[in-house]
């Protein structure tokens, strides 16, 4: 009984401080500053300086700012809906950490890689919800691009996530489709024979396409096509309807990279989290601070896909690679 | 360092659990009270506050919402226009003159002698 309430409650510590709720305001904080100094410095800007030490708490002091503003809303807009969807995205987005081995006491269950896919999800459906309970001429345009979008995204996202546990199995058999014990399995993944590696190579390349997409990131930005269709999704949000949005879609920028880091990138290989968890966890934030750069870069450098362009190359790209991948990694196991 | 194992069933309702307490404490911290000690002191007036943005004009009194299922289908369907003509007039050269479909092919063919040599 006393264990079971020490896990309880350490789950609970897990989920709101670390690496939970806590850990990720610090996290989006700093990947905000970080961004933004990443851009700036490509556009020969200083960036953000004169909020903290080096403009570190300028991403703080905005958030802070949209958080304490006055709640308004127009004549035609769902008041609670967007509140509700958007603090259950976070939740939902959230909680996919305690799946991992970032957490110190994780949760695992076999094929429990669907319930992560399935949480995910939750954040493009409710980015949806949040769109269309804004009814605004622009707010459809960029809904409508939106959903075009995640048809062609999400698929390929899935596929390509899926193809690490089923090769993880396809070694190991343990490891039964977990999230948890695939990634602590991440660094043999590449390496057991040349199909799994090309299938991985595949997966890989596929499912960064897709996750630019799922994160609307340039060039895949045009369901928010600032300046364009006025601010597409976002047009009629301000103040803490706004926060709460911009807090879902940074959670995604965070947690999704930081998942393909795991999958992908060896997890935290050359370290490992059974022998020493301090080295694996900064070995895979140093990972996930590379590939999150790399994103801030192309975002800076690429120009805005016309919707139809962007869908074509998620064809192309993305879905036709991931789902060839995750039927070669389906076969190379069952054979 | 350990890991909880558990049968899917219950890891989705004890994951549901989770989901549900941390979107309490966002909506409670980054919401309700925020809005409570500050926000809701602001209030005022004006007679376009609760207008539609656009684009700093006052809305037309006409409906001018555009349907989102139209703009998907839209976008969807110039995506994949090209293919599609391709598919319907037979004309495969649209797929050998792109070099992606060799890619694939090739893709294809490699993944399958390496799975059924065992590589």
């Amino acid at each position: 009984m006393d264990a079971w309430i020490s896990n309880v409650v350490t789950l609970v510590l897990e989920a709101l401080v670390f690496p939970g709720f806590m850990f990720m305001m610090a996290m989006i904080i700093f990947t905000q500053w970080w961004w933004r100094k990443a851009s700036a410095r490509m556009a020969y800007r200083r960036g953000p300086t004169r909020t903290g030490p080096a403009g570190t708490l300028q991403p703080l002091a905005d958030f802070l700012k949209l958080l304490a503003k006055e709640d308004i809303t127009n004549g035609l807009m769902l008041r609670r809906l967007p509140i509700l969807i958007t603090s259950f995205a976070a939740g939902s987005i959230i909680t996919v950490l305690l799946f991992t081995p970032l957490s110190p006491l994780a949760l695992w269950s076999p094929f429990d890689i669907v319930i992560v896919l399935y949480l995910l999800l939750w954040v493009a459906v409710s980015m949806a919800l949040y769109g269309l309970s804004a009814p605004n001429p622009y707010t459809n345009l960029g809904v409508g691009r939106y959903l075009a979008l995640l048809t062609v995204s999400e698929p390929a996202l899935f596929a390509a996530f899926l193809v690490p546990p089923i090769v993880a199995a396809g070694i190991n058999p343990s490891t039964q489709y977990s999230l948890y014990w695939t990634i602590m399995n991440a660094a043999n993944l590449w390496t057991s024979s040349a199909v799994n590696a090309t299938v991985m190579a595949i997966a890989a390349i596929a499912g960064f396409f897709a996750m630019l997409g799922v994160m609307t990131v340039k060039p895949f930005d045009f369901p928010e096509a600032e300046g364009e269709i006025y601010w597409g999704m976002f047009t009629e949000y301000g103040g803490p309807r706004l926060a709460l949005g911009f807090f879902v879609l940074f959670l995604e920028k965070i947690i999704l990279p930081m998942l393909y880091v795991m999958l992908f990138l060896g997890g935290a290989a050359p370290f490992s989290f059974a022998d020493n968890y301090v080295a694996a966890f900064i070995i895979v934030l140093m990972k996930y601070l590379a590939v999150y750069t790399l994103i801030a870069l192309i975002d800076t450098m690429m120009p805005r896909y016309r919707p139809d362009q962007g869908i074509r190359f998620m064809i192309k790209y993305a879905i036709t690679p991931a789902t060839i991948a995750l039927i070669f990694a389906v076969v190379a196991t069952a054979i | 360092m350990a890991a909880i194992g558990m049968g899917p069933d219950v890891l989705v309702l004890v994951s549901f659990g989770f989901v549900f307490l941390v979107a309490g404490v966002v909506w409670f911290m980054m919401y309700h009270l925020f809005q409570k000690v500050y926000g809701r002191k602001l209030k005022y007036e004006t007679p376009v506050k609760r207008d539609l943005v656009f684009c700093g004009m006052e809305p037309p009194e006409e409906d001018v919402m555009i349907p989102v299922t139209e703009v998907m289908t839209s976008v969807l369907s110039r995506a994949v226009r090209r293919w599609y003509k391709a598919i319907k007039e037979g004309a495969a050269v649209e797929f050998v003159q792109d070099w992606y479909f060799y890619l694939i092919v090739m893709l294809v063919i490699l993944l399958s002698i390496g799975v059924a040599l065992g590589w």
